[in-house]
C-alpha cells in the first residue's frame, strides 16, 4: 500500500501551497506541505517561527485573510477537498467538522459575555436543541473537557477563569459542533507545565474516547515526541520529515530535525555540556530559493544540496518520509 | 557563610493590591526566602507563575526594595545603601529578561545600548567606551563591524538578546540573574544562547540565578536548584539528584512533568492550580494540591530543613530517595555527538 493512500486517513493534505502579496514583494509561506493524517490520531506540525506552520493549517480552514492570500494544492477530509469549498461551506465545516483551538483562549472568546451563554452559542449554532436539551449538552461537553461542575463556569465570565480552565472551556466550544478533527495551534504554549500536562491528557482523553484526530502545532519537539503518534517536521515552509514518534527519534534522517533534537537538553546529557546548535538563521520570507532551504546551515550539505531541491521520499511503504539529498544513516555525526 | 558571593536572608517581598471599591488587600509575594550563591556558582530557581520568583528576582536588585529581609551581595547589605553606593554595588549583580525587544530601546544603535552603563559609571573616556563596547560585544560573539551601528529593532529575538547580555556584562558583575532569558527564543536560537551562558561562565567565572519555568533547560544550566510554591522555597537540591532523589512531591511533581521522563504522573500528578498568594492555605501551603497530603499537613507548617543529601526541603513526610527513574529509552536515545 503506497502511503498517500492510506483509505483510513482521516486527513489528506497534498502540495498545498500558500502565498501572500505583500508590499515587500510576494511571501511564499507554505512552499509545498504533505500530510497524512490517521484516524483517532495525533499528529504534531512541529517547527520554529516562521515555519509555516499555523499558516498551513489555517489555510485549511480558511482562517487567513482573504484577497491577498493565495491557497493551492489539496486537503481530503474524509474525501471532502477542503481547499475546494466556497465560502458559505467552509463555514459549514469550522466547528462541524474542524474545531480550532488557539494559543490563547482570552482572545478567542467574547470577554463581556458569561462562559455558559458563549458555550450554548457555539452547541446552537450546529442545530436547533430545546432550552432543556441545550442545557445538558452544554453539561456534558464541560464533563468531555473535565470541568467540574462545582466550578460554576457558566456563570463566570473568561477572566474570571484561570488559563487551563479558559482552554478547557475552549475546546469544549472546539468540539461543540461535533469536530471529528481538532487543530491546536500551541494551546499549551502560554500554560505553566503543570497545566500543559493536563490539557494535552485531555486532547489524548478525546482521541481514545470519542475517536477525534488532532492536529498539534507546536515549537516544542520534545513535548511533540512525549504526546503524538506521528509528528512532521516544517522548515522554511516546507515538511522536511514525517514519521512515526519512533522514525523521528531512533532514525531521524533529515539533519535539521536532527538539529532540532540536539537542541533541547536532555537529562542523559551531562550538565553545562556543549549543545549542539545549528548556526545561522533560517531564510527571510521574501528570499528566493534554490535548492535544499536548509543547505546554509546543515554541516553535510555538497553542492548537489544547493543546486537541486529535495522532494519528500522514503524507502518501500514506510510513512516515515523526508526531503534530503544526503541523509543520516542511523547514528552518523558530522565530521 | 562568608565564602558566598550573595547571601539572601528572611526576604519578604509585600504588593499591594488595590481593590475595585477603594479596599485594599496585601499579597506577599515572596515570604521569607532564604538562600546562598557561590562565587561561579549557577542556582536554578523554579516555579509555576505567580509562586513569586520574579518578585524575588527584582526584590535582590532592590526594584522595588523588598519589605523586610537582607541582600548581602559581596558582604554589603544592598537593603540598607542608597543612591551612588547603591548603584554601584549593583553593577556586581545583572539582569537579562525574557523579552529582549522590549528591555533594550528599539530606536537606539547597539553600541549607545552596551556603552549607557560605562557611561553612567563615569569616569571613562569616549575612545575607552568604544573599545570596551567592541570586547562587550565579541564576548556575546556579535561581530563589532557588522552590529555597532545598527539599530536594536533590527535584529532577531536571539541577536537582541545578546545585546541585552552584553549591557548587563558592561560593569563587569559577577553575578548574572537570568529571568525566563530563553524562554521567548526559539528552540535553535535558545541552544546558542545557552551555549553562550556556559562560555561566559567559565571565560569569566559568572555565577547565575537561572529563572526558568523549562524544567530540562534549568537542570542543564544549574549546580543547584530551588523550587518555589506560593512565595517559599520548598526544596533546595543538586541538580544532579533531581532525577534520583527529589524529597519534596512538588519537585517529584514537577520533574515528572518533563518530557521524556517516565514516571507514572498519574500517581503524582498536582490537582488544579496553585491557590492566589492573596490566600495562603493554613498548614503547608503546598497541602490543597499535594498528591501524598495526610491530616497533619493542613494544620502543621513544614519548617526548611537540611536533607542527607546536602539539600533543603519543606515537608513534613519528605519522599524517600527513590531508585533510578526508568528513563524513556526512546529519548535517551542519542547519537554519539562530534
Amino acid at each position: 500500500m503506497t502511503p498517500g493512500l492510506d483509505p483510513s486517513a482521516m486527513l489528506r493534505v497534498e502540495d498545498l501551497r500558500v502565498s501572500f502579496s505583500t508590499p515587500r514583494g510576494l511571501v511564499r509561506a507554505v512552499r509545498g506541505v504533505d500530510l497524512v493524517l490517521g484516524r483517532a490520531q495525533m499528529h504534531a506540525v512541529v517547527g520554529e517561527s516562521g515555519s509555516g506552520k499555523s499558516v498551513s493549517m489555517r489555510a485549511l480552514v480558511g482562517l487567513l485573510p482573504r484577497g491577498r492570500t493565495q491557497v493551492s494544492g489539496r486537503a481530503l477530509l474524509e474525501g471532502v477537498d477542503l481547499l475546494s469549498l466556497d465560502e458559505d461551506q467552509k463555514v459549514g465545516v469550522r466547528g462541524r467538522s474542524v474545531g480550532m483551538v488557539f494559543q490563547d483562549p482570552l482572545r478567542a472568546m467574547n470577554p463581556t459575555m458569561r462562559v455558559g451563554r458563549q458555550l450554548v452559542e457555539a452547541v446552537s449554532a450546529h442545530g436547533q436543541l430545546g432550552k432543556e436539551a441545550l442545557r445538558t449538552r452544554t453539561r456534558e461537553l464541560l464533563d468531555m473537557v473535565q470541568v467540574p461542575s462545582s466550578l460554576r463556569v457558566m456563570d463566570m465570565f473568561p477572566y474570571e477563569l484561570s488559563g487551563g480552565l479558559r482552554q478547557r472551556v475552549m475546546i469544549a466550544t472546539a468540539i461543540a459542533g461535533g469536530a471529528r478533527l481538532l487543530i491546536a495551534d500551541e494551546p499549551t504554549t502560554a500554560l505553566d507545565v503543570s497545566i500543559q500536562a493536563g490539557i494535552l491528557d485531555l486532547f489524548k482523553t478525546l482521541q481514545q474516547d470519542t475517536g477525534t484526530s488532532v492536529i498539534l502545532i507546536t515549537h516544542n519537539i520534545s513535548l511533540a515526541l512525549d504526546y503524538a503518534e506521528a509528528v512532521s517536521v516544517m522548515y522554511a515552509g516546507k515538511v522536511v520529515e514525517t514519521g512515526s514518534r519512533l522514525d523521528l527519534v531512533a532514525s531521524v534522517r533529515m539533519p535539521y530535525s536532527r538539529g532540532l533534537l540536539d537542541s533541547v537538553p536532555r537529562g542523559s546529557q551531562a550538565r553545562h555540556s556543549r549543545l549542539v546548535t545549528m548556526e545561522g538563521y533560517p531564510p527571510g520570507p521574501t528570499e528566493r530559493l534554490e535548492g535544499c532551504s536548509f543547505a546554509n546551515r546543515c554541516p553535510w550539505a555538497e553542492d548537489m544540496c544547493r543546486r537541486r531541491e529535495p522532494v519528500l521520499g522514503g524507502e518501500g511503504d514506510s510513512l516515515h518520509r523526508w526531503a534530503c539529498w544526503k541523509p543520516l544513516a542511523d547514528q552518523e555525526v558530522p565530521a | 557563610m562568608s565564602g558566598s558571593l550573595l547571601e539572601v536572608r528572611d526576604l519578604v517581598q509585600v504588593h499591594r493590591l488595590r481593590g475595585a471599591r477603594g479596599g485594599s488587600q496585601t499579597l506577599r509575594a515572596v515570604d521569607g526566602v532564604s538562600f546562598e550563591i557561590g562565587p561561579g556558582e549557577s542556582v536554578g530557581l523554579v516555579g509555576e507563575s505567580g509562586c513569586g520568583k520574579s518578585s524575588l528576582a527584582r526584590a535582590l536588585v532592590q526594584l522595588p526594595r523588598p519589605t523586610e529581609g537582607e541582600v548581602r551581595f559581596r558582604d554589603q547589605d544592598l537593603c540598607r545603601l542608597r543612591g551612588g553606593a547603591l548603584l554601584r554595588a549593583r553593577l556586581g549583580m545583572q539582569m537579562v529578561f525574557q523579552d529582549p525587544h522590549s528591555s533594550v530601546n528599539p530606536r537606539m544603535s547597539v553600541a549607545n545600548i552596551v556603552a549607557e552603563p560605562l557611561r553612567l559609571r563615569g569616569g571613562t573616556g569616549r575612545r575607552q567606551v568604544r573599545a570596551r563596547v567592541r570586547e562587550l560585544l565579541d564576548m556575546v560573539r556579535l561581530p563589532a563591524s557588522r552590529y555597532e551601528a545598527r539599530r536594536a529593532g533590527e535584529l532577531s529575538g536571539g541577536e537582541c538578546q545578546r545585546v541585552a547580555v552584553a549591557r548587563a556584562l558592561a560593569g563587569s558583575p559577577e553575578l548574572l540573574i537570568c529571568d525566563e532569558a530563553v524562554s521567548a527564543l526559539d528552540v535553535s536560537v535558545q541552544a546558542q544562547l545557552l551555549n553562550l551562558f556556559e562560555e561566559l561562565r567559565s571565560e569569566l567565572g559568572l555565577a547565575y540565578l537561572f529563572i526558568s519555568h523549562d524544567l530540562a533547560v534549568v537542570r542543564h544550566m544549574s549546580d543547584r536548584v530551588l523550587f518555589m510554591y506560593l512565595g517559599r522555597i520548598c526544596e533546595e537540591i543538586d541538580a544532579g539528584d533531581l532525577d534520583r532523589a527529589p524529597r519534596h512531591p512538588y519537585t517529584a511533581a514537577l520533574m515528572s512533568l518533563v518530557p521524556g521522563t517516565q514516571r507514572d504522573r498519574s500517581v503524582m500528578a498536582l490537582t488544579g492550580e496553585p491557590p492566589s498568594a492573596a490566600s495562603i492555605p493554613a498548614g503547608c501551603r503546598f497541602h490543597t494540591r499535594c498528591w501524598c497530603a495526610r491530616d497533619q499537613c493542613a494544620t502543621q507548617e513544614p519548617a526548611l530543613v537540611a536533607t542527607e543529601q546536602g539539600g533543603r526541603v519543606a515537608c513534613l513526610f519528605p519522599l524517600a530517595p527513590q531508585p533510578e527513574p526508568v528513563g524513556d529509552p526512546l529519548l535517551s536515545y542519542r547519537p554519539p555527538g562530534p
